[in-house]
């Protein structure tokens, strides 16, 4: 009560003449999600007393470059990409999923191949990454093939990105693609929206937990919106519309991590990238 | 099987037949036609889109985008299209013709050839890297499929193939809908044509029907009542129907004419064979008649008799004597000769019947056109005359009226005797002119009048003839002057 007050007083001081807050968003959601994005744009609004902007772009090295250059103030991506850039993003909060802020990368193939055990058993296939600054669709399968002395280029006869996680999933359930690496809480959120689609996948492969996609903050953001935005993040479960909103999300919530947790992800990417 | 069938019903199924095969055939014309149309707006679909999505994929394949060209060429199968015009597969292909990206990814493996997945793609036309730029083309690789070639240029060179499939949809997938409508609607036209195919069936059938059923009547009912009861037929010219009509109206006629003739013949053959049997019956009564009489004279002469022997001989005379008159009466014997009638002869009769008449209170038309002495004996016509005027004053009755009518004409004498009296029942007239006939007025008479008339005119070789209706009773005779009287 006495915090939504300090909040609307803040409205009152801030709203005239702030810049809007720009929120750079990449595929690690279902972004493709319109009516749930404008909902939750209006939420951060009516929270933050100040506008609110989402940016979204083709790949996620454009949403990088925009947080690196400072042309938005929030961006949530992978973990793989905060790793490489960890001198100029600031974790800010990661999300909570099935209680704990942690996913997997989901190796799967068509329904149709009860076949495939593992990675190596597609060896000459087509094979669908979702972006290359994406852990869980390309590091982390990469990763596993460097460890068995080879990688996408000479395993597979063709590789492709699909500039996102849902794509992977349409490719490799239309057949497009005869296995493909992806983000497992976007499968397993996917396969609530649209049981029809994930289910014409077969999940071959979990990997190990590695730490969630974060909300990183750029140089853009000052120490007091970095502040109101984490916040409104981590009181989002406290609301009814909040606890909504998270719903369709499919997380519990956000939490405030330490960069410790993306360690996996440092590990892979020192043995990929170096 | 149809042929037992009636016109009411052969017509109506006629016409719903005519009906039915007409819609049919339009129908199967004009879903033909379209059916046709079909190859060609597949084509003019296929190469229209086939242009689009090569220029919309060209980019997507130089960056080796293959998601990009994949989404790009997925669209239009799931965008909704008018089902003909959808693409049943699209596939890219690259320089080296292998597949760059397919809708059908399962089929055509991304880097597999396309002639060795499916073998309708194995002649697939070259594009030739000689400078000339290749243009949107077409094949029809199997007898329902089409393949529509569009080549991906950028900057004017060859970097793959937009290859499109089209299936002509199966007729019955295409017009199923429509088929059923023509159904509906020729259904509708049916319901309202039927009532006037009916109606034609009857009016075809009515006048078949009414002859028919006259037809069947024949035989069991007078020619003359079924004639009457057919309607008067229209004017000669009409059609078929029409002329059976006429035909059969005249054939009435004529039947109706025949069976009167043997009604006469029948009659005028039992009329001789009773006069032959009752003139022998008479000569053969006449003989021992005449000897009884004679006796009876002769006894008489000889002396009287005692009264009780005299009233008997008396009452057997009274008795013979009425025989005799009777037998005499039944042996009709036309005296021929007699003198040739004159005009006076005729007058006479007149004078007899009118004085006859006047106590009756019935009126006589008597007209006689006879200037001259004709060659007929005078007795038996003046006989046959009187008889038939006064069988006719008396069945004319009180205020009654009798017409006579006499005229000489070329060859023959006419008398014609009418009144409108009781008419003559049919049954009467069978047996009209045999002796104690139950048709002769026998108010007064013997019974004998038209009998004996019979006779008379017969002998001479004349005719006689009856026609009686509700209004007119006529005796018509007809004498040849053939018998000259030869005396004065």
């Amino acid at each position: 009560m006495v915090f939504l007050f300090v909040g609307l007083i803040i409205v009152g001081n801030l709203h005239a003449d702030e810049r809007p807050i720009r929120i750079g968003l990449t595929p690690v959601i279902l972004e493709d999600q319109l009516r749930f994005l404008e909902s939750w744009r209006r939420y951060l609004e009516q929270e933050l007393g100040r506008e609110v902007q989402f940016l979204r772009r083709n790949s996620y090295g454009e949403i990088v470059d925009l947080a690196l250059r400072g042309q938005v103030d929030f961006a949530w991506l992978c973990g793989f990409p905060y790793v490489r850039n960890e001198g100029a993003l600031d974790l800010l909060a990661a999300p909570v999923f099935k209680g704990a802020p942690r996913y997997q990368s989901y190796l799967i193939v068509p329904a149709s191949d009860t076949e495939t055990r593992d990675l190596m058993d597609l060896e000459g296939g087509i094979f669908a990454f979702s972006d290359p600054n994406s852990n869980s669709g390309w590091l982390y399968p990469e990763a596993v093939l460097r460890r068995h002395a080879t990688s996408a280029e000479r395993h597979f006869e063709r590789t492709f990105y699909t500039w996102g996680h849902r794509r992977v999933i349409e490719a490799v359930a239309h057949g497009l693609a005869e296995g493909g690496a992806v983000d497992g809480y976007v499968w397993e959120t996917l396969a609530r929206v649209e049981p029809e689609l994930t289910g014409r996948t077969r999940i071959v492969n979990r990997s190990d937990a590695f730490g969630f996609p974060p909300v990183v903050a750029t140089p853009a953001a000052d120490p007091a919106t970095r502040q109101a935005v984490l916040e409104v993040l981590l009181s989002m479960d406290e609301s009814e519309r909040g606890r909504q909103l998270l719903e369709a999300l499919n997380l519990d919530g956000f939490q405030q991590v330490e960069p410790e947790l993306y360690d996996s992800i440092r590990r892979l990417s020192r043995e990929v990238v170096q | 099987m149809l042929e037992a069938l009636s016109y009411r019903v052969k017509v109506p199924l006629n016409i719903s037949l005519v009906i039915l095969t007409t819609v049919v055939i339009i129908t199967l014309t004009l879903l033909g036609y379209s059916y046709r149309q079909i190859d060609r707006e597949m084509l003019h679909s296929g190469e229209s889109l086939g242009r689009v999505l090569a220029k919309g994929v060209s980019a997507a394949m130089l960056r080796d985008d293959l998601w990009s060209v994949w989404d790009t060429i997925r669209s239009p199968t799931d965008v909704a299209l008018d089902e003909a015009l959808r693409p049943d597969v699209v596939t890219v292909i690259d320089g080296t013709e292998r597949v760059f990206a397919s809708t059908v990814p399962t089929r055509f493996r991304v880097l597999s050839r396309p002639s060795e997945v499916d073998a309708r793609y194995a002649g697939l036309p070259a594009w030739r890297d000689d400078g000339t730029q290749p243009e949107t083309t077409h094949l029809w690789i199997d007898s329902d499929s089409l393949l529509v070639l569009a080549p991906v240029l950028v900057d004017g060179s060859l970097i793959g193939t937009v290859l499109l499939e089209y299936r002509r949809p199966a007729f019955l997938d295409r017009f199923g809908g429509a088929l059923g409508q023509v159904a509906l609607i020729t259904a509708l036209i049916l319901l309202l044509m039927l009532p006037v195919g009916w109606w034609m069936g009857l009016r075809v059938a009515r006048p078949l029907q009414e002859l028919a059923a006259l037809m069947d009547r024949i035989g069991s009912e007078h020619p003359n009542r079924l004639r009457e009861s057919l309607e008067p037929a229209a004017p000669a010219g009409g059609d078929e129907i029409n002329r059976l009509r006429v035909h059969f109206h005249q054939m009435l006629g004529q039947l109706a004419e025949k069976e009167s003739l043997e009604g006469q013949m029948v009659r005028a053959d039992r009329l001789a064979a009773l006069g032959r049997l009752t003139a022998g019956i008479a000569h053969e009564i006449n003989n021992p008649l005449g000897g009884m009489l004679n006796a009876l004279s002769n006894h008489r002469r000889r002396g009287a008799s005692d009264p009780a022997t005299e009233r008997t001989l008396s009452l057997l005379d009274r008795g013979l004597n009425q025989i005799r008159d009777i037998v005499a009466a039944l042996l009709v014997e036309a005296r021929l000769q007699s003198h040739d009638l004159s005009p006076e002869d005729l007058a006479d009769v007149e004078t007899l019947v009118r004085s006859d008449t006047s106590s009756r209170g019935v009126m006589v038309d008597w007209a006689v056109e006879v200037r001259r002495t004709l060659p007929l004996p005078s007795t038996p016509v003046r006989q046959v005359l009187m008889n038939l005027a006064l069988n006719a004053v008396e069945a004319a009755g009180e205020g009654g009226r009798v017409r006579i009518r006499v005229t000489a004409e070329a060859g023959a004498l006419l008398v014609s005797v009418c009144n409108d009296g009781r008419h003559i029942s049919a049954q009467q007239m069978e047996q009209l002119f045999e002796p104690f006939s139950p048709g002769e007025a026998s108010g007064e008479g013997t019974g004998l009048g038209l009998w004996v008339s019979y006779q008379i005119v017969q002998q001479m070789e004349g005719q006689i003839d009856v026609r009686s209706d509700v209004t007119e009773t006529c005796f018509t005779v007809r004498l040849p002057l053939r018998f000259g009287g030869g005396g004065t």
